[in-house]
């Protein structure tokens, strides 16, 4: 991580509902001790749909925030209303680069079959939290109450908690002493 | 986590290989990607992964050629195949030539994801087991003998209780149970065992040779004695002598035994001063000795002089636990011995094993094991590759199962035991079974019976 690098931008993409942005920049401001800000975000992000799965590609949304990343920027979240793919998957409910910048996470899939606001904000937040800790190197973790437990439905996600397990904690505790952050 | 675990992805489109590579690395796993069967093929060697996930359409060399190629170097390397909608035909042909399942493309990521935590889950257990199985083997070990069966494992104990001491030792056993196997670990476990271990079949010499072959003889003792020449006693000096078939000796031979156990010392054939000799006895028999003694067939005292410490060998048809392992390590040893790839063993072989009288014990185990694993067409020894070696076997030439047959069962065994005592001739073969050619054949094809040399 670049020295001096001390903030996670959370940029929406496309349009997404400001309370919605704001619990969730307060959940991961629980787990990740850096300064997190929100941008404007992208208002356009046609440029990464793909006509022929009516998905958007979050492979190619990933390279966008790279460009749009500051010096000071740790590491930048996007988060979408919009399904996303990645080329071999059907649909991924974020996506990120591992010990990387930059990570997308969608709540397309995660408002499905509920109404609710707040468990909406609650999965958002566990998924935002994963793809995050990936960009600190972190792997799935095989505990699967960790936010770092890998999820493949909703009930999974409802299971985990919005904050990792001692194990990843002490590793993202690692990462974070070592980049200086 | 999953640190241990290489998954090669092979994929002529490099957004594939890369989000796949991405994804599967977000799950712990080391993933090296290949973008053409070739050079997945050019891999395998270096990086030795323990998965593959292999493109079924791809130019140059297709994922089924691939896939045959990767078989032939590596048979038990899962691999995946990953193929459009268009091609699970040809997905669902991949698995007829060893690939382990196929996904179709986008991949869903539940399914995906638990394939691959099943498969290296089940590769986990495979190694674990192969570990279990081979410590299990060694732990059934005792020196060169094979054996889990109680009264196996007493006479283990009782092997390591006696060899420290001097005393004599009598094994009676039935022919083939292993008796000089006994012997040599009696002597292995003694102090002795770097001093020579030498052992005689009392029963396969006349009396006069064997009385020079043990005591051995001075020059001029008899016609053809140009020379002195040392005895089997004298050779075991320091160490063990053992005498199989004890229970076929002599009168007179007996009383010189008995001399040298109670003088310990051996005066030569023709020579005139005894040699103090320290030597551990080991005496073998299939025969009852007390039954002997009692006929007055031998000497009672040469008896108790042997009967120290008595070792009876059960006969293999009361060892049953024992077979499994024992047919094992007899394949296992003959396929090495003639670089034959035979690794299995039928569980029906097994169920013929338990079932069979063995008249000749583990040597005839061993026999039928060795002659199996000759025969074996492929890498499992079946019941086709056996039936003949056992079935003909049997002291009354009949097989005798311990379990109610099926009629349909009673027919095939009888019609090839019809066979094989006509020499497969089948105009004998019908006239004996009172049945005509075209339904021979018809029951020969029936139930699979096939000629062997």
């Amino acid at each position: 991580m670049t020295p001096g690098a001390t903030r996670i931008l959370v940029t929406p993409l496309g349009s997404i509902e400001g309370g919605l942005l704001a619990g969730l920049v307060e959940g991961l401001e629980r787990m990740f001790p850096l300064r997190h800000m929100v941008t404007k975000g992208m208002a356009d992000i046609e440029f990464a749909y793909d006509a022929s799965r009516m998905q958007y590609s979050a492979v190619e949304l990933l390279k966008e925030l790279g460009s749009i990343r500051k010096e000071e920027d740790a590491k930048v979240l996007g988060v979408t209303e919009k399904d996303l793919f990645v080329p071999i998957l059907t649909f991924v409910y974020g996506q990120a680069q591992l010990e990387g910048r930059c990570a997308v996470v969608s709540s397309f899939r995660l408002a499905m079959h509920s109404s609710e606001r707040i468990l909406l904000l609650g999965r958002l937040i566990k998924e935002g939290v994963h793809e995050l800790g990936h960009t600190f190197g972190l792997i799935h973790c095989k505990n699967p109450l960790c936010a770092m437990s890998f999820s493949f439905s909703l009930s999974q996600i409802d299971m985990k908690e919005s904050f990792l397990c001692g194990a990843c904690k002490a590793v993202l505790e690692t990462r974070l002493g070592s980049s200086g952050c | 986590m999953l640190e241990d675990v290489k998954i090669l992805v092979v994929d002529d489109e490099e957004i594939m290989r890369e989000s796949l590579k991405c994804w599967l690395e977000e799950d712990g796993y080391s993933v090296v990607t290949a973008e053409s069967g070739l050079a997945a093929l050019d891999m395998l060697p270096a990086d030795k992964p323990n998965l593959i996930i292999l493109d079924l359409k791809m130019p140059g060399m297709n994922g089924m050629e691939a896939l045959k190629k990767i078989k032939q170097i590596d048979p038990k390397l899962p691999v995946i195949m990953v193929t459009a909608y268009a091609s699970i035909e040809t997905a669902i042909q991949t698995m007829k030539e060893g690939a382990y399942d196929y996904l179709i493309k986008p991949f869903n990521p539940d399914e995906t994801l638990m394939l691959i935590r099943k498969i290296v889950n089940q590769q986990r257990l495979l190694k674990e087991n192969i570990y279990l199985r081979e410590k299990l083997r060694k732990s059934y070990r005792f020196e060169n003998i094979i054996g889990k069966n109680h009264r196996m494992l007493e006479i283990f104990e009782m092997i390591k209780i006696v060899a420290p001491t001097k005393a004599t030792i009598l094994i009676q056993g039935a022919t083939g149970t292993g008796k000089e196997l006994i012997a040599r670990a009696v002597h292995r476990q003694s102090a002795r065992a770097s001093a020579p271990f030498v052992a005689i079949s009392c029963a396969a010499l006349t009396d006069t040779l064997l009385e020079s072959e043990l005591f051995g003889y001075e020059k001029g003792a008899f016609t053809d004695a140009k020379s002195s020449k040392m005895g089997k006693i004298e050779l075991a000096a320091g160490g063990t002598l053992f005498l199989d078939e004890i229970g076929d000796i002599s009168a007179k031979l007996q009383l010189d035994l008995l001399r040298v156990l109670q003088e310990k010392e051996v005066t030569r054939v023709g020579g005139s001063h005894a040699k103090k000799l320290d030597v551990r006895f080991i005496a073998a028999t299939n025969k009852d000795l007390g039954g002997l003694v009692d006929e007055g067939k031998f000497r009672d005292d040469l008896y108790y002089r042997l009967n120290v410490v008595v070792l009876n060998l059960p006969p293999l048809k009361e060892r049953l636990d024992d077979i499994p392992i024992l047919a094992e390590h007899f394949v296992k040893k003959s396929a090495m011995e003639t670089g034959k790839d035979v690794t299995e063993i039928d569980p029906g072989v097994l169920k013929l094993f338990m079932e069979y009288e063995w008249p000749g014990n583990v040597r005839e185990l061993e026999s039928v094991c060795e002659r199996a694993v000759i025969l074996a067409k492929s890498n499992r020894i079946t019941e086709a590759d056996i039936a003949p070696l056992i079935l003909a076997r049997d002291k009354q030439g009949r097989f005798k199962p311990t379990d109610l047959l099926s009629l349909g069962e009673i027919e095939k065994r009888h019609i090839l035991e019809v066979l094989l005592r006509n020499n497969w001739n089948i105009m004998k073969s019908c006239k004996v079974l009172r049945i005509n050619r075209v339904t021979l054949y018809n029951k020969i094809k029936k139930y699979g019976l096939e000629k062997r040399n």
